[in-house]
């Protein structure tokens, strides 16, 4: 008679399939996209206050979403280009920043205010943006090794947009029943 | 000769002395990785359906009943308990257990902790991407808390580095069972923090404590179970066997029902003599008049079976073609081939202990050999060694090469004397047809044993009576440190002469014979092996980095 199965044999298979099943999970996964949902509503909750998150509208030819970190506090991801180089712009969501020395420039959106301070424009390019709304700021950092340097630059502003927390909201509340953000009365 | 009675066939279908059936921990381990990747598979694919909706609820309806009992002191408390899923504390945790076993040279054990760690940890990570779980909503959370929410990923890696601890410095028993509790606590207190803080749903909280405490404990009785690779701090060997208990009854049943033998006792025989099997000393009652008498037994498990192979890979990368040769498919063929050298030494008339067979234990995962006890035979170290015993040894030798047969293992443990005549023990070593300058080697060796006795003049002299001087210069000429079994070679260097020289001297000369014999499976191997040990150490540097020991 052969022996039964080995539960235990059976249990590391279990494991081992499930490392191999997660094993298949790359960075793109946690690409925030504008869209409603736990991806970019996970940078809402790490910032409660922020009224816009940022998100990737439509990812240029030639540049790669490279990773995602988001904790309680601020939530910042990282795009890779293949000419600007590795991790050529990150992009930052957090409750303010510091736009001391920025200049004010034309802002996409109504509802926010733009700012930008350039570090280096030859030959490379390096700065940063400034996005300025209600209970929140986004901060686009680049670092653009090769160029032609203000098509890559229009390319990573056309990539990243902001999306409403209300909208956001507005779904969780559609898909669970509940709502995004804690009741004021129930803070302690 | 023993006489027995009492055999008889196991029916079909009846249980094997000592079952492996999938008992209840086997169960619980099986059940608990199905309902884990349940649950991902709910919260990967099953976004916006009522189960995933359920669960969600669920986990907000306790968190809100948790959220009603905050108060400013609580939540002090509980921030500070928080620090529990402190990456520094699980860090220490970590280095602590990893050089401790560096120090306590269980090397096994760390190998199991450092995969166990990355494979959880990589488990943790990439299952938190995929599920991409917000952390919970409408509750305000009071803690920090990084990345995705599902599983609690500071749960789970504080409940390993505890576990890995548990399961690696504490011997198994009632210290072990009482550590459990300890190490509970802290991974309860963390989840109810995080829970308060409303920084983990119940579910994360749950999969995470699955993933960092259940799964160690599957792993480690998986890859390290405790009969074999006992956690302990007695000296002596520890991967022999434990008689007592089920295995116990179980040599008792098998010997009965197969050899048809009364066990009366057994105990451990020499278990600091042999790493390759558990050897015992069986006291067994004859089946008719009830006079009782010794049996020696060599119980084999898979552990043995894992060492043999690594031992012959060894033999095949220093050695090469001369040592060519495969490894056991199963502990079966293992023990089978034990006894069946036993049967052949024994037709072609060399002193061997009688073979009785084998039992089967658990079909496929242990095997007892029983043999005739050689009782009043002692090790040559410890015997009168005169021109008669000399000679009886190098009879020994001659006898072998004439039938075609190598013991490959020649050294005083396994050279037993009694009544002046040489007797051979523990043939998992020896071959049929084997390798010229195998034979020459056995020479040699039986040679040095015998002169450690005595001196290497006498031994040479009547070594001539059986063999010519070519043969023995042949033999001379074929050994090196490394043939030499490394009990007889640490005799040599304790004895002070240089009795290897000496034979050289005596005999004629002839130039050495290359022993190294290149082939492309040898180079395979080593190429193989040399991966294998490159890869190990880029997984074990990897490893540390991942697992946040970097």
């Amino acid at each position: 008679m052969r022996p039964p199965p080995d539960a235990l044999a059976l249990a590391g298979v279990a494991v081992l399939a499930s490392v191999l099943a997660t094993a298949c999970v790359g960075p793109e996964t946690t690409m925030p996209g504008c869209e409603p949902g736990g991806r970019l509503g996970i940078l809402a909750q790490a910032v409660p206050t922020a009224s816009q998150v940022p998100c990737i509208k439509e990812m240029p030819v030639g540049w790669n979403f490279e990773s995602l970190d988001v904790d309680s506090g601020r939530a910042r991801f990282w795009l890779d280009s293949d000419r600007a180089g590795l991790r050529a712009a990150e992009v930052e969501l957090s409750s303010t920043c510091d736009i001391r020395g920025a200049t004010r420039v034309a802002a996409e959106e109504e509802t926010t205010e733009r700012y930008q301070r350039l570090t280096a424009l030859s030959p490379r390019f390096v700065g940063a943006t400034y996005d300025v709304f209600e209970g929140g700021c986004v901060t686009y950092r680049y670092e653009l090794v090769n160029g032609p340097h203000i098509v890559l630059y229009q390319e990573l502003h056309d990539a990243v947009s902001l999306f409403p927390r209300q909208a956001l909201a507005d779904d969780v509340r559609a898909d669970l029943g509940l709502d995004l953000d804690p009741k004021d009365g129930r803070r302690r | 000769m023993v006489s027995r009675t009492g055999r008889r066939r196991r029916p079909s279908g009846e249980a094997p002395p000592l079952p492996h059936p999938i008992n209840a921990s086997g169960w619980f381990s099986l059940g608990i990785a199905t309902a884990i990747a349940l649950v991902w598979l709910l919260l990967y694919l099953g976004t916006g359906t009522s189960p995933f909706r359920a669960v969600v609820r669920a986990d907000m309806a306790i968190l809100e009943q948790i959220e009603q009992l905050r108060t400013d002191v609580l939540t002090g408390v509980m921030l500070d308990l928080h620090a529990l899923g402190s990456q520094w504390l699980v860090r220490a945790l970590r280095w602590g257990t990893l050089l401790a076993l560096l120090v306590l040279r269980r090397f096994r054990h760390l190998a199991v902790f450092l995969g166990l760690t990355l494979a959880v940890t990589a488990v943790t990570a990439t299952s938190s991407l995929a599920v991409g779980r917000l952390r919970p909503v409408g509750v305000e959370i009071l803690g920090s808390w990084d990345g995705y929410s599902h599983p609690s990923a500071p749960v789970a890696a504080l409940g390993l580095s505890l576990m890995g601890a548990l399961y690696t410095l504490v011997p198994a028993g009632t210290w072990r069972n009482r550590a459990k509790w300890l190490v509970a606590v802290p991974v309860v207190v963390l989840s109810v923090s995080r829970l308060y803080l409303a920084v983990d749903h119940p579910s994360d909280v749950l999969v995470g404590a699955v993933l960092g405490m259940a799964v160690p404990v599957v792993a480690f009785r998986v890859f390290t179970p405790n009969e074999i690779f006992p956690v302990s701090y007695r000296r002596g060997r520890t991967a022999h066997l434990d008689i007592g208990g089920p295995r116990g009854e179980a040599i008792a049943l098998a010997l009965y029902q197969q050899l048809g033998l009364t066990l009366v006792d057994v105990q451990p025989f020499h278990l600091e003599g042999s790493a390759g099997s558990t050897p015992l000393l069986l006291r067994v009652s004859r089946g008719g008049d009830g006079e009782e008498a010794q049996l020696f037994g060599k119980l084999y498990a898979r552990a043995h079976l894992r060492s043999d192979r690594w031992y012959k890979l060894g033999r095949a990368i220093r050695y090469g073609r001369l040592e060519d040769e495969g490894t056991f498919s199963s502990v079966r063929r293992l023990v089978e081939y034990e006894d069946y050298l036993l049967r052949v030494m024994g037709d072609a008339g060399l002193p061997v202990p009688l073979s009785y067979g084998f039992v089967e234990i658990t079909p496929e995962r242990e095997y007892l050999l029983v043999t005739e006890f050689l009782a009043g035979a002692v090790e040559l170290d410890a015997a009168e060694v005169d021109d008669g015993v000399i000679d009886s040894g190098l009879a020994v030798v001659r006898r072998m090469w004439d039938t075609g047969l190598a013991h490959r293992d020649l050294k005083p443990a396994n050279v037993l004397v009694r009544d002046g005549k040489v007797l051979l023990i523990d043939l998992a070593f020896a071959t049929v047809r084997p390798s010229p300058w195998r034979q020459a080697v056995d020479l040699t060796n039986m040679m040095l044993t015998l002169a450690l006795r005595s001196s290497a003049e006498q031994v040479y002299e009547r070594a001539l009576l059986l063999f010519s001087p070519e043969d023995i210069a042949e033999a001379l000429a074929a050994s090196r440190s490394v043939t030499i079994p490394s009990q007889l070679r640490q005799r040599l260097a304790s004895d002070g002469r240089n009795l290897l020289g000496r034979l050289c001297q005596l005999a004629p000369r002839r130039p050495p014979i290359a022993i190294q014999r290149w082939s492309i499976r040898r180079i395979g191997l080593f190429l193989g092996v040399l991966a294998a040990v490159a890869f190990a150490l880029g997984l074990f540097a990897a490893s540390l980095r991942t697992t946040g020991l970097l």
